[in-house]
This record gives structure tokens, C-alpha cells and sequence, in this order.
């Protein structure tokens, strides 16, 4: 090697260092977690930027060319409101809920590697996202009747299976008696799919067999999808239609069923 | 010199395979990441059970998105590149006349898939964006391995195996493989910049060394490797992608950051514009990477340097 190929690469090693030097020390730093709410909301306003923001758009309004091309589309926050909460009204935890497991069956996926403080700060300025228009946003959540979940279970499912399938609830009438989506009101063969959730999008109910549940398998997550419904989807709530022990029943057919199926 | 025999169908399986990656696996994966849907569905191998050997794409499209149906297509594509992969090895392995170095590279080659395919399952099932960069410099690796493959099994391999003592093949042979260094670690740049874990400015200046290296690796084979016509020939090739993907990094620069980012009116025309240059731009960057593998290994084997007179080493 002659003294001109020498320090030739000698310049290709100084550029290469110099080469990878700037690609990862100009990339954004988080800042550090601080103290207080503000220290939190940096956080995750650099965190939602990096990991979020590609599908929800940088104001949360998921109006990114990437959001187009999934169904279903990723949250509109300027909504002011979550589909799965265990309220009418999400809680922080609810958000933190979902940024680390996700939602089954959709592009959310979770984010289960991240520290227990960096769930915290996305969660708060995913609430701040909710929030900022004014919205109703972050709530209370509020009581579940736990013991009613769990109590006198074959009656109560088989209460709920006749509740399942009469006018009062309806829910055959969209998620078909046999469960699998198709009812009445929600699909004829000559039209498809007959509901439209609030983005005018095709709304398909849960085929409850094959599709599994968005908002959890938990008694607690099936009782809160009945009473509290889905906001932006045809997906109604029924706590002001039915009682609480009702929901309860319903909740105790459901998961009789789905067990039943998952046995199968 | 060991004298190296031409099997047709190797050949052919070597050049199907470069094929598949570049175009199909890598084109569609640099697809994928620049609409940004490489988790527009975070199962993995299927989409919500849907199998992964489900050719209704606009069903598939319709029912989870457009974004989901990209991802599906790459993922097929993967699969087509590991299935030729499996094939090139068990017919190398197979054959009685194929060299050991031949085997071993299938292995290598069929390694380098399974790894790859693994890297991508990781990276969806765990959300992970480092495994998304080491997904994306992994393709590379499989890229020049199966160049490798092609430039040994091929017919002009086979037929001339004279090595020319030729002045300044040392040089070129140093070069050559700097070049190839240069490029491929200017490759993990653009995957970090592309995963945004890398900066702009890091590419950039990889980019412009890479292409300065490549330059006169260029220049080497021309003016000092006359008497070589398939390294000449392998040269102008080389330039001729470096002008492609020059334009084409300029082009993306310009839809991303710079003055065509406004002109595009619409949002969507302008998200295609952007999408197609960017992944235009990686598809031709592998090219590039390939070229210089080509010409690396025509340098190293087909070259014997001249060594220089004691004292005239300056």
C-alpha cells in the first residue's frame, strides 16, 4: 500500500467515524422525566413523537397519510374520546392500559417494553391530547359491580342468554343470535355491512366467536363495553336501557360462550 | 487456480434469488417502512388469522387496510426468498461437482434468510425499532451473499478464469472492498434514519464518502483496467446506478425536506411522491451495494497485483 492509498484511508476511517458519529448523536434525546406534571408532559410529548405520531399525527387528529392505510383507522384524539374504556369517560389508566398491551386485532400494537414511567408520561399527554379541545376527555371511572360479576353464574348466563336475544337489549339484532356478527340490522346479503360508525366508515359488530374482543376478555372490560358502548361506533350503551344485574347476566353468557367456544 | 465448473441451474436459482430480494423482499420492505405501516398489523406470520399464503390482497386491503396488504406482500415475499434460499442449498448441497466454497456459501445464504425472517417476526411481535434496523441491515448481508453466489456460479466466471497480473490491481482490490464497507455501514445510516433513530446529516455525509470511494473505484477500473473488459463493463454499470441513486437521494431530499415538499398540493399525491422516491432510493442503494460486490470479487480473484520493487513502495 503506497503513501497516497494510506492516507486516503485514513480520510474514509476519519469520515466513517465522523459518519456514524452524526447519525446518532443528532438523533432526539428524551428529556430527562423532571419533577412535576411538566417534567412528565416532555417526556411524553418526545416519546408520542417518535413512537406515535407517524399514526396519530403530531396533533393527535390522525390525519397521516400512514393512518389512511389501516382499517380500522388509529384514534382521532380531537375526538375527545377512547373506544375502550372501563367508563364512559376514559381514565389515565385506561390509556396507560392500552399504550403497553395495545388492541387486539388492529395496528395499535403495545408497547410493552417501556419503563412503568414512560407509559405514565405518554398516558398523561395522550389525556392532554383527549382534553385540549375541550372535550370531556379524562374521567372518573366509574363503579363496576364486581360481586354481581361473579355471583349465582349458570342462572345468571342463562338469564343473560335470554337477554341476549330479546328486544329489550337488541344485541342479536347487530352480533346475530349465534353470535357471529351478522344480525338484521347489521348485514343483509344483498347490501353487506349496513352500519357506519362515526367516521362514515363500514362499521362491522364483533363476530364475539372468531374475532375475539378489542377491549378485553375480562368480565370487567365485557360489563363496560355493555353498559358504556363504544363511542364513535354504532356499539350503543345500555346502562341507561338495562339494569346493572342485567349487564351482569349478559356479561355471564358472554363468557360462558366464549369459553364454550375456546373448549371447542 | 481452482478451476471452477458452471451449473446452469445454480446460476439461474443464484440470479432468481438477488432478484426476489432486491426487487420483491427489499423493494416491498422499503415500501413498508416508508408508508410507515410496518406495524399495520402486529401479528405475525398471519393478519389476524388470516394465512400468510392469502393472495386475496384487496380483500385483505379492504378488511384491515391498504397498509396491512402492503406488509402481507412483503411478508410473502420473504417467504419466496426463504423457500428459494432452501432450494439453492439443497441443490448445492446435492451436487457432487460443486465446489465446497459453493456449499458453504448456500449455507451461508440460507442462514443469513432464516435470521432475516426471524429479525422481521421480532420486530413486529415486540414492537421493537432497534430489530427494525437490524431487519433492514440484514437484508444487505443477504444481498451481497447472494451476489457472491451469482458471480461464482455464473457462466463467465466459469469459462475465463485467467488472472491477469495487472498493475494496480492492488489498488483496486483495497478500494473495492473499502467501498463496499463504506457503502453498507452508509446503508445502516439510511436504515437508522429511515426507522428515525438516525439523523439526517449522518446519512448524508456517509452517503457523499460512499459515493466518493465508489467514484474512484470507478476511475481505477477505468483507466487502469483496460485489458479487463468485464470490470470496465462492471464499472460503467456501477456509475450508472451511482448517477440513479444520486438523483434519486436528491429527489427524496426534496419530496422529505426541500422544495418539493410543497408543491404537491395534495397530501396524498404528495405521501405517494414521497413513498416512491424513498423506497426507489433503497432499492437502488442495495443495487448499488451489489455492483460493488461484483466488482470486489472480480478484483480479489480474478487479479493478481504486481508486487512493486523494493524501494519504489511510496
Amino acid at each position: 500500500m503506497n503513501r497516497a492509498d494510506r492516507i486516503g484511508l485514513i480520510l474514509v476511517v476519519l469520515g466513517c467515524v465522523a459518519g456514524i458519529g452524526l447519525t446518532f448523536s443528532a438523533t432526539v434525546e428524551l428529556p430527562p422525566m423532571g419533577v412535576g406534571d411538566e417534567g412528565l408532559m416532555a417526556r411524553g410529548a418526545a416519546l408520542y413523537e417518535t413512537k406515535c405520531a407517524h399514526c396519530h399525527g403530531v396533533d393527535g387528529s390522525a390525519s397521516t397519510s400512514t393512518a389512511r392505510m389501516l382499517n380500522p383507522r388509529p384514534r382521532d384524539f380531537s375526538e375527545g374520546v377512547i373506544k375502550f374504556a372501563r367508563g364512559p369517560l376514559p381514565q389515565q389508566s385506561d390509556l396507560k392500559r392500552i399504550i403497553r398491551d395495545g388492541i387486539p386485532q388492529t395496528s395499535m400494537a403495545g408497547f410493552a417494553a417501556l419503563e412503568e414511567q414512560d407509559l405514565d408520561a405518554l398516558a398523561a399527554y395522550a389525556e392532554w391530547l383527549l382534553t385540549r379541545n375541550n372535550k370531556p376527555g379524562v374521567g372518573e371511572t366509574p363503579e363496576i359491580p364486581s360481586e354481581l360479576l361473579t355471583s349465582n353464574y349458570p342462572a345468571s348466563a342463562d338469564r343473560g342468554a335470554q337477554l341476549f336475544n330479546s328486544p329489550k337489549s337488541a344485541c342479536s339484532s347487530c352480533h346475530g343470535q349465534d353470535l357471529r356478527g351478522k344480525g338484521p340490522a347489521s348485514w343483509s346479503e344483498e347490501n353487506g355491512w349496513l352500519l357506519l360508525d362515526a367516521a362514515g366508515l363500514p362499521a362491522r359488530p364483533r363476530d364475539l366467536i372468531a374475532d375475539g374482543l378489542r377491549g378485553g376478555f375480562e368480565a370487567e372490560d365485557l360489563y363496560a363495553r355493555i353498559a358504556f358502548g363504544i363511542p364513535g361506533t354504532p356499539m350503543a350503551a345500555m346502562n341507561n336501557t338495562l339494569s346493572a344485574s342485567e349487564i351482569c347476566d349478559l356479561v355471564a353468557f358472554l363468557e360462558r360462550e366464549l369459553i364454550h367456544h375456546q373448549q371447542q | 487456480m481452482t478451476k471452477h465448473p458452471y451449473h446452469k441451474w445454480i446460476h439461474h436459482l443464484a440470479v432468481a434469488s438477488l432478484f426476489v430480494a432486491v426487487l420483491l423482499t427489499i423493494g416491498l420492505g422499503g415500501a413498508v417502512t416508508s408508508a410507515e405501516v410496518g406495524m399495520a398489523y402486529p401479528t405475525w406470520p398471519d393478519i389476524n388469522g388470516w394465512s400468510l399464503f392469502n393472495f386475496l390482497y384487496g380483500e385483505i386491503a379492504s378488511e384491515f387496510g391498504a397498509g396491512a396488504s402492503i406488509e402481507h406482500t412483503h411478508r410473502q415475499a420473504g417467504t419466496l426468498i426463504g423457500l428459494l434460499a432452501i432450494l439453492l442449498m439443497v441443490v448445492c448441497l446435492r451436487s457432487k461437482q460443486v465446489p465446497p466454497r459453493w456449499k458453504k456459501l448456500s449455507v451461508v445464504i440460507f442462514l443469513l434468510v432464516l435470521v432475516q425472517g426471524l429479525l422481521g417476526a421480532v420486530r413486529v411481535l415486540g414492537n421493537d425499532q432497534a430489530m427494525a434496523i437490524a431487519h433492514a441491515v440484514g437484508a444487505q448481508l443477504c444481498v451481497v451473499a447472494l451476489m457472491a453466489m451469482v458471480k461464482h456460479s455464473s457462466r463467465a466466471w466459469a469459462e475465463d478464469q485467467s488472472a491477469p497480473t495487472i498493475a494496480g490491481a492492488g489498488r483496486l482490490q483495497l478500494w473495492a472492498r473499502v467501498g463496499v464497507v463504506v457503502m453498507f455501514i452508509n446503508l445502516i445510516a439510511a436504515a437508522s434514519l429511515r426507522h428515525k433513530a438516525g439523523a439526517f446529516s449522518g446519512h448524508l455525509a456517509m452517503a457523499l464518502l460512499a459515493s466518493g470511494v465508489i467514484l474512484w473505484v470507478i476511475r481505477l477500473c477505468l483507466t487502469t483496467m483496460r485489458e479487463h473488459p468485464r470490470l470496465r463493463r462492471g464499472a460503467k454499470r456501477l456509475a450508472t446506478l451511482l448517477g440513479i441513486q444520486l438523483g434519486l437521494g436528491l429527489g427524496t431530499w426534496a419530496c422529505l425536506f426541500g422544495p418539493l415538499l410543497d408543491y404537491f398540493s395534495a397530501e396524498q399525491t404528495r405521501f405517494l411522491a414521497q413513498t416512491g422516491f424513498a423506497t426507489a432510493h433503497l432499492v437502488v442503494g442495495v443495487a448499488v451495494l451489489a455492483q460493488l460486490t461484483a466488482i470486489d470479487m472480480e478484483a480479489r480473484h480474478r487479479l493478481i497485483p504486481v508486487e512493486p520493487p523494493a524501494g519504489l513502495n511510496r
